[in-house]
């Protein structure tokens, strides 16, 4: 399935370093439990910023602050120039969200539940309002269908279409393709890109890396309610001391000097599945090859995976992004 | 006012396309009243309640009560005040009023005047019916005397209900009932769960307005409800429309749009309070299946134990019933049954209270 491309609009991204949101001493806890420690961000106009981490690292609950729908406990936002915790009316009108949940009135039709959120918002709900939405999210086919009748990915797209109804500077998106099939996911990839092209704010949440690396101008690590580091995904991988993962089937015993090989920084075994963080590929493989022809050891299944956000998370909070 | 109009409009447009609503809005009161008035609305198996005047007056006054008693057709209440008996007999409390003269000179023919009320057709019939053949017994007695008894029957006119009559406003009352408290409720709890409200809630549209608009939509779908079930049991039974119809029918949705407001308040109540759906249902047929059966729906309470009329006195339900039967069989007016309405909006204003007390937007967190 092809995503329509809006008209125009196609431009060099050099939008000014001006802060759309700014969030300082973000805290909220539910009972004991914390959800959100301690959250300091800015976001930049015209940017895509993610906000990554695994289930429960307080993502949601931070989104929700922002979006209005919950009390900080403590802290600051301001969204476009409002504040968020005292002006939630009006943040309300210029700002567009996409939950989570994608659940909405039954026995309504696509185009009725858009043209009746028009209307909630006070924005445009005429019918070619609508069908511009539609056409955007590719559900013109759908304009009649019950909104229980679409797949997952029809619902996640609508559930987009409603987050653009009324026109928004700021787009938040909490979890947009969780549970989604890779081509489904790729089409609203496509699709927050012709979000940010209609000089648009997007704020998303996910928990898949490739999902932040291949969107986000900006990333936010997170976890246990605290910003671990933000910056470019590049520039956090960069950061790291990591060049790549080299992942390797070793047949026979090499026990004890894979660490000693040029570059390797840590090692993983799994029966004979290997894994090497090295800061060097190439020193790395060569010394590999040349370990494996002296003790005779056969090597199957070698593979070069490059660092990532993966990585970045790891070396952060020492444990993987998807446990 | 766009977005409330609006808001209201896609709610009539759900509740028409819900099926399974419509079922519980339409089609189940409607078997209901059918299945009742063609099985009741003769009167079939039926108890004749007699006043009798000087019953123990002459011997055989004595026999013929003691006759009529023996029989499980009659319901034999001695009185003493004709007058009385009368005015019962034209509210409908008894059935016939059976007077005795006082004395009766020997040999001479005891003449016994009975009076029902005509306007209840097939019920006069019978009971006149009924005591002439006990009469008769008398007249036939083994020596083949003079006669004994002689009945005349007069008649009483009054507005009267038949069973059916009775019947529907009740079961009109028992829908809007279950509609406010199951109905809300269940449809409440769905949206929350679901996270259909918090969806609502980052629309600048406020959530007191979509609970206004619910209701109201709610009100116009009860009137619409009550309209079509009357006018069937109208047109099936030729239910009693007690004045002009105009008048009446003000009447009757003032009580349907108070009574629809008191039980809506109370589904709010129990969507709060309850989890999922299915706690929503039980906790909702809890309140309401007790009504159903001590709200005086079924049956006129008036032959009950006290108790039983005092518990229906603390029942919202017998005011939604009481109200819409008045207004609708006897054409009174709302201003003459304030008690009625007075029960109503105190229901509406305790049930706001204990649903803005207990209301939540958002499901109850894991």
């Amino acid at each position: 399935m092809r995503m329509a491309t809006p008209t125009g609009n196609e431009r060099v991204r050099d939008y000014p370093e001006e802060a759309v949101i700014r969030i300082e001493g973000l805290r909220k806890s539910y009972g004991k439990v914390i959800a959100v420690d301690g959250v300091d961000l800015e976001v930049r106009r015209g940017e895509v910023f993610g906000i990554l981490g695994p289930n429960g690292a307080g993502k949601t609950t931070t989104l929700e602050m922002i979006e209005g729908l919950r009390k900080p406990d403590s802290g600051e936002i301001e969204v476009a120039g409002y504040d968020a915790v005292r002006e939630t009316e009006k943040l309300k009108k210029i700002v567009g969200v996409q939950l989570q949940t994608t659940a909405l009135f039954d026995y309504l039709s696509i185009e009725e539940t858009l043209g009746l959120f028009a209307d909630l918002y006070g924005a445009d709900s005429s019918p070619e309002r609508i069908r511009k939405l539609l056409e955007m999210v590719s559900l013109t086919e759908k304009a009649k269908a019950r909104v229980d009748q679409l797949s997952g990915g029809q619902q996640q797209r609508l559930s987009m279409a409603l987050a653009l109804v009324n026109d928004p500077k700021v787009v938040f998106l909490d979890e947009p393709t969780t549970g989604l099939d890779p081509q489904a996911r790729r089409n609203m990839w496509d699709l927050v890109r012709d979000i940010q092209r209609q000089d648009r704010t997007v704020v998303l949440t996910t928990h898949y890396m490739e999902e932040a690396e291949e969107l986000c101008d900006r990333v936010a690590v997170m976890d246990h309610g605290k910003i671990l580091v933000c910056d470019t995904p590049l520039a956090l991988i960069r950061s790291l001391d990591v060049d790549a993962t080299v992942l390797v089937t070793v047949e026979g015993d090499l026990d004890g000097t894979l660490e000693q090989l040029p570059g390797v920084d840590n090692v993983e075994r799994e029966d004979n599945e290997v894994r090497l963080r090295t800061r060097s590929t190439q020193e790395t493989i060569t010394g590999l090859m040349g370990l494996a022809a002296e003790r005779g050891v056969r090597l199957h299944n070698l593979s070069v995976r490059s660092a990532n956000l993966e990585d970045v998370f790891i070396s952060y909070t020492g444990r993987s992004l998807r446990e | 006012m766009k977005s409330f109009v609006s808001m209201v409009k896609a709610n009539l447009k759900m509740q028409v396309r819900n099926r399974t609503a419509l079922f519980w809005l339409l089609a189940f009161p409607a078997i209901f009243i059918l299945i009742f008035g063609f099985l009741f609305g003769k009167n079939s198996d039926f108890t004749a309640t007699v006043g009798v005047i000087n019953g123990h007056s002459t011997p055989i006054a004595k026999e013929m009560t003691k006759a009529m008693n023996k029989s499980s057709f009659f319901h034999v209440n001695y009185a003493a005040s004709k007058k009385e008996e009368l005015q019962k007999l034209r509210q409908g409390n008894i059935d016939a009023v059976l007077v005795f003269p006082k004395n009766v000179s020997p040999g001479q023919t005891l003449q016994v005047k009975s009076y029902v009320d005509k306007s209840k057709l097939s019920t006069s019939q019978a009971v006149s019916a009924a005591i002439n053949q006990v009469a008769q017994q008398f007249n036939q007695g083994a020596n083949k005397g003079p006669k004994l008894v002689a009945v005349s029957t007069q008649s009483v006119q009054s507005h009267h209900l038949r069973y059916v009559d009775y019947l529907v406003p009740g079961f009109v009352g028992m829908s809007i009932m279950q509609n406010g408290i199951l109905g809300l409720s269940a449809a409440f709890v769905t949206l929350r769960e679901r996270g259909v409200l918090r969806r609502i809630r980052v629309t600048p549209f406020p959530l007191l307005s979509f609970i206004a608009a619910r209701i109201v939509s709610n009100l116009i779908v009860v009137l619409c409800q009550v309209a079509i079930l009357l006018g069937m049991a109208k047109a099936v039974f030729n239910l009693q429309v007690g004045g002009n119809v105009a008048d009446v029918a003000l009447n009757v949705a003032i009580f349907a749009i108070l009574g629809a407001l008191a039980f809506l308040t109370l589904g709010f109540f129990v969507a709060g309070i309850s989890r999922k759906v299915e706690n929503a249902n039980t906790l909702g047929n809890l309140i309401t299946f007790p009504m159903l059966f001590l709200a005086g729906v079924f049956y006129p309470l008036d032959q009950s134990p006290t108790w039983l009329q005092d518990i229906a006195k603390v029942l919202p339900l017998s005011y939604l019933a009481d109200g819409l039967r008045q207004s609708m069989v006897y054409g009174t007016s709302v201003t003459h049954l304030w008690v009625d309405a007075l029960a109503l909006i105190i229901t509406a204003i305790v049930g706001m209270f204990l649903a803005v007390r207990f209301f939540r937007w958002e499901p109850r967190a894991n």
